[in-house]
């Protein structure tokens, strides 16, 4: 059952040469439990994608159609005023660098304390508590000290755990974490996406975790969407898609992948580059990328062609074979 | 090729931006205007002889009128044609200023930032003991150790600026300095002569123009508080500076028309000058550009 | 300790400018005059006048021994003499230096107390009407000529309204009546000292407007100064992770912005005080405000070199003792200085 769904979310920038077309019609449901792995290369619209679910997109973006259903409300057509009930209480957020995320003037506890007063009033004494308990839950060791620090005392991966404490502090159903890892060494980042199993699995949140490391949707994600240039390509179960993509820039990104055994000789990497956003597109968005390309491509969008319940990808290249 | 052409949007970009800026606009073509005014001067006043100091006894002191549009001063001089002699001296005072800390400050800014070391930190420390004094003041006592004259004002002057283009260039070379084609000429033994010469200075030298035309503004604003205070133009000529002082001890008795112009033209300059440099920022940074 | 360390190297920087000050003051005084006993002599000085000085300061020495001769007599706290009026420059100074600081102190305050909460409302709601007025009224403030500005508001105020006197410190009847008992030199201090209300409101209403009139530049400064940290703080990340958790707007902008914008606003402190100085040396003459401005423009009427020197010299040393101040106290609220 799904608890969000995004709907044929169109999103542009103005600029002074013309609107950027970030996102060109993206369609997918997140399931209660699950984690969903987003992943694209940069500019892909993975990150706008997020913050367009939160509205916190920057002034100059606008939604030019779609629909964020969420329960039983658009998310995008809500008042601001009840958006912000929203924020941080229903879904929450996590952001790819810690260390601007975190307010650098503030202790860690001033900060949980500034979230669990917006949405919980209470007593003082309840909510020291409350973000001792929280930030125990994240694996720090001794909350009533690490409440006490500013953000710069801390490592890397224990500002990320205290960043997870910030967005876990007001019980939301639904975490959007947007690269958390990216900024991490390689160790830490193992210790972070296990603490978001960890989490996802106690607590029955559901996550959207936007990532452009392949490696992080296996070992973490039950379901991934693949974005190219603002829409998506291939989406389904983890499980089906990543023995069998079917997409060619999902095969491009997994080739380029490195694998136990695999030498660096073998990783492949996709040539060319993300288009901007400037143009309009009017077939397929990878084709002057693709090495499978066709005439038809660059004249018109390939629909999405399922290969199981759990699998979709848009390319005509099965869409021939699916329909003979 | 690919970079050119993405400048150029930027470029573009900005100008596209600066003109959408009413304020800049009107600041840009008011500027225009007093230049003008000033370098034609002779031409478009009856009173040329009074511009540069003739009196004319017959129109002392008289008021605002059809003959004097913003009446004479105490020599009976025309304050129109004064305000337009005044702003030959008062504009290239400004201009001088900001062109000599220039010359001097940027490529010692450069060599600091280029070379590095005891030679950068040397310089920086200069700068910093002339930013110790309040602007104004070292000024005042160089322009007293030279002698009051015009020219003397402006070398006093430039001499307490030339710090912040220092530090404009040595930033600025410090950032290029870093870039892969500098390092690549640096490794294949290009001679340091050359890279700053074809590389650095190229690079460095459009945002000190940029910021040097408009502090032109604010030179000029100082430069007519040392021509108030008597350090500045020297009789019988003037610039703005000089006639406000004239006019002062006349102010509160009616003859308000002396200083009141005089001091309207330097301000209605120094704001179009700020006007244009805040259109310039935020045109040229996009994260401000968002903002407003 | 960082904050020690740091407190060190800025002290350390601070007397490496000094002894630069000193070295600049020396060059301005007697290596650019062409003629510096002629100079030190006053206007029109008679020859045995000039070799009566040039033995004085040593001016027939090398340069290396002028200079130690000059920077003994600096060091002893001797300012030397005024050729004008023969009087010592230090008592002078300890007269007019605290009118002029009483005054500057005063421009800033107005500065700050006006200019830090408009910045901050103009960079909190930007593009609106609010940051329209606030732009110009900072483009103006830092455009008008001061000494101009003077004229106008004694014409408005004085002139026209009456609210406000012309100038000087204080009115005669104030003087005769209700005298101030001079301790620290500042009026409004000396006469709230002895419970001299009478001669103390009288001080305050002729501090008004001259205090104005030199806050206007410090005024548009401290607007645009603080409205840009304020801008720039609400454009970092971690402004988006405050909204992302659903904080109300009110405590992003002053609360968790504020906080972040108002540390490199302090920086506007030090500048304040440098444009209120400046200012001060072009008004103080129309305001007949008896301080060091005044005394500065009189010496230059007069020649009297010694006088501009000194002043330039007491002044600087309070600006960098001012910078000193600011810069101590804003890494002292920085916790990644004061803490490691």
């Amino acid at each position: 059952m799904a608890i969000l769904s995004v709907q044929n979310l169109h999103v542009q920038f103005k600029t002074p040469f013309g609107a950027v077309y970030a996102l060109r019609g993206i369609d997918f449901e997140l399931a209660k439990g699950e984690i969903l792995g987003l992943v694209g290369e940069t500019g892909c619209g993975k990150s706008v994608t997020g913050r367009s679910i939160l509205r916190l997109l920057d002034d100059n973006a606008q939604v030019t159609a779609g629909r964020i259903a969420f329960e039983n409300s658009d998310l995008l057509r809500l008042p601001e005023s009840a958006m912000r009930e929203i924020r941080g209480k229903r879904i929450a957020m996590i952001f790819q660098d810690p260390a601007t995320a975190l307010n650098p003037l503030f202790t860690i506890g001033q900060q949980l304390a500034d979230v669990l007063r917006a949405h919980a009033p209470g007593a003082a004494a309840a909510r020291r508590r409350q973000s001792l308990d929280l930030l125990a839950s994240v694996g720090l060791p001794d909350p009533a000290q690490t409440a006490k620090v500013y953000p710069h005392q801390l490592s890397g991966g224990q500002q990320q755990r205290a960043m997870i404490a910030l967005s876990l502090a007001a019980k939301p159903d639904v975490i959007i974490a947007d690269e958390p890892t990216t900024a991490l060494d390689v160790t830490i980042q193992a210790q972070i996406l296990d603490l978001l199993r960890r989490l996802q699995r106690e607590r029955a949140i559901s996550v959207i975790l936007i990532t452009h490391d392949l490696g992080v949707v296996a070992e973490t994600c039950q379901q991934v969407v693949v974005l190219y240039a603002g829409r998506v390509v291939e989406a389904g179960a983890v499980a089906a898609v990543f023995p069998a993509p079917q997409h060619p820039y999902t095969q491009g990104l997994l080739a380029a992948l490195p694998r136990p055994g695999s030498r660096g000789s073998d990783l492949k990497v996709i040539p060319g580059n993300v288009p901007s956003g400037l143009e309009r597109i009017d077939g397929c968005a990878f084709a002057p990328r693709c090495e499978h390309v066709m005439n038809r491509c660059r004249a018109r969008q390939p629909a999405f062609t399922s290969f199981s319940a759990a699998h979709h990808a848009a390319c005509f290249l099965h869409e021939a074979s699916v329909c003979g | 090729m690919k970079g050119r052409a993405v400048l150029r949007i930027e470029v573009g970009s900005s100008a596209w931006f600066l003109l959408r800026d009413r304020a800049a606009l009107i600041s840009m073509t008011f500027l225009i205007l007093i230049v003008l005014s000033a370098v034609f001067a002779p031409l478009l006043t009856p009173y040329a002889s009074q511009g540069m100091g003739a009196p004319d006894l017959a129109a002392k002191f008289e008021p605002p009128g059809i003959e004097h549009p913003f009446g004479a001063d105490g020599l009976g001089r025309d304050q129109v044609a004064r305000l337009m002699f005044g702003a030959r001296r008062s504009l290239s005072m400004g201009l001088l200023v900001v062109l000599i800390a220039i010359v001097i400050g940027a490529p010692l800014g450069m060599i600091a930032g280029y070379i590095g070391g005891w030679i950068d930190e040397a310089v920086m420390r200069v700068t910093d003991v002339f930013l110790a004094f309040p602007p104004l003041l070292l000024a005042i006592a160089i322009a007293a150790a030279l002698g009051a004259s015009y020219i003397n004002a402006v070398v006093a002057i430039a001499a307490t600026w030339w710090p912040w283009y220092a530090r404009l260039a040595r930033a600025q070379t410090l950032s290029i300095r870093e870039r892969a084609y500098i390092e690549a000429a640096r490794s294949i033994g290009v001679r340091d002569r050359v890279i700053i010469r074809r590389h650095i200075l190229p690079n460095i030298m459009t945002p000190i123009i940029v910021q040097g035309a408009l502090d032109v503004g604010t030179a000029i604003l100082v430069a007519a508080g040392l021509s108030f205070i008597g350090l500045g133009t020297q009789a019988p000529f003037a610039d703005w500076g000089v006639m406000i002082s004239d006019g002062r001890l006349f102010f509160l008795s009616g003859r308000w028309w002396m200083s009141t112009f005089p001091g309207l033209a330097i301000f209605l300059t120094a704001m179009a000058f700020n006007f244009l440099g805040d259109g310039v920022r935020v045109a040229a940074d996009p994260r401000l550009r968002r903002m407003r | 300790m960082a904050f020690v360390s740091f407190l060190l190297r800025r002290l350390g920087l601070s007397v490496v400018v000094f002894v630069g000050v000193l070295l600049l003051t020396f060059i301005v005084s007697r290596i650019i005059p062409s003629n510096p006993g002629a100079l030190y002599a006053g206007a029109r000085p008679r020859p045995e006048q000039v070799a009566a000085i040039e033995k004085k300061l040593g001016l027939d020495k090398p340069l290396s021994e002028q200079f130690h001769i000059y920077v003994h007599d600096l060091l002893g706290g001797d300012l030397g003499e005024s050729y004008h009026s023969r009087r010592s420059i230090n008592a002078d100074l300890s007269i007019f230096l605290p009118a002029t600081l009483e005054l500057v102190i005063a421009a800033v305050l107005i500065a700050l107390v006006i200019g830090i909460p408009v910045g901050v409302l103009a960079g909190a709601y930007p593009r609106g009407v609010f940051d329209y007025a606030t732009r110009f009224v900072a483009i103006a403030g830092v455009s008008v000529p001061s000494f101009w500005l003077a004229l106008i508001a004694q014409s408005v105020f004085f002139s026209q309204l009456g609210w406000l006197p012309l100038g000087s410190r204080i009115s005669r009847d104030a003087t005769l009546f209700y005298p101030i008992a001079a301790q620290t030199g500042f009026y409004l201090i000396d006469a709230a000292i002895s419970a001299n209300w009478k001669a103390w409101f009288d001080a305050l209403h002729h501090l008004i407007l001259p205090a104005l009139v030199l806050s206007a530049y410090p005024l548009g400064v401290t607007i645009r100064m603080t409205q840009a940290s304020m801008l720039e703080a609400l454009s970092e990340a971690y402004v988006t992770a405050a909204r992302a958790a659903g904080l109300p707007r009110r405590v992003i902008l002053f609360k968790l912005a504020l906080k972040n914008a108002i540390m490199p606003a302090l920086t506007v402190v030090g500048l304040s005080f440098a444009y209120s100085i400046t200012g001060a040396f072009l008004v103080e003459t129309i305001f007949s405000w008896p301080g060091v401005g005044k005394y500065v423009t009189e010496a230059v009427l007069n020649v009297d070199f010694p006088v501009i020197i000194a002043v330039t010299l007491v002044v600087t040393i309070f600006y960098i003792l001012v910078n000193l101040l600011v810069d101590v106290i804003q890494a002292f609220l920085d916790p990644r200085l004061r803490l490691v």
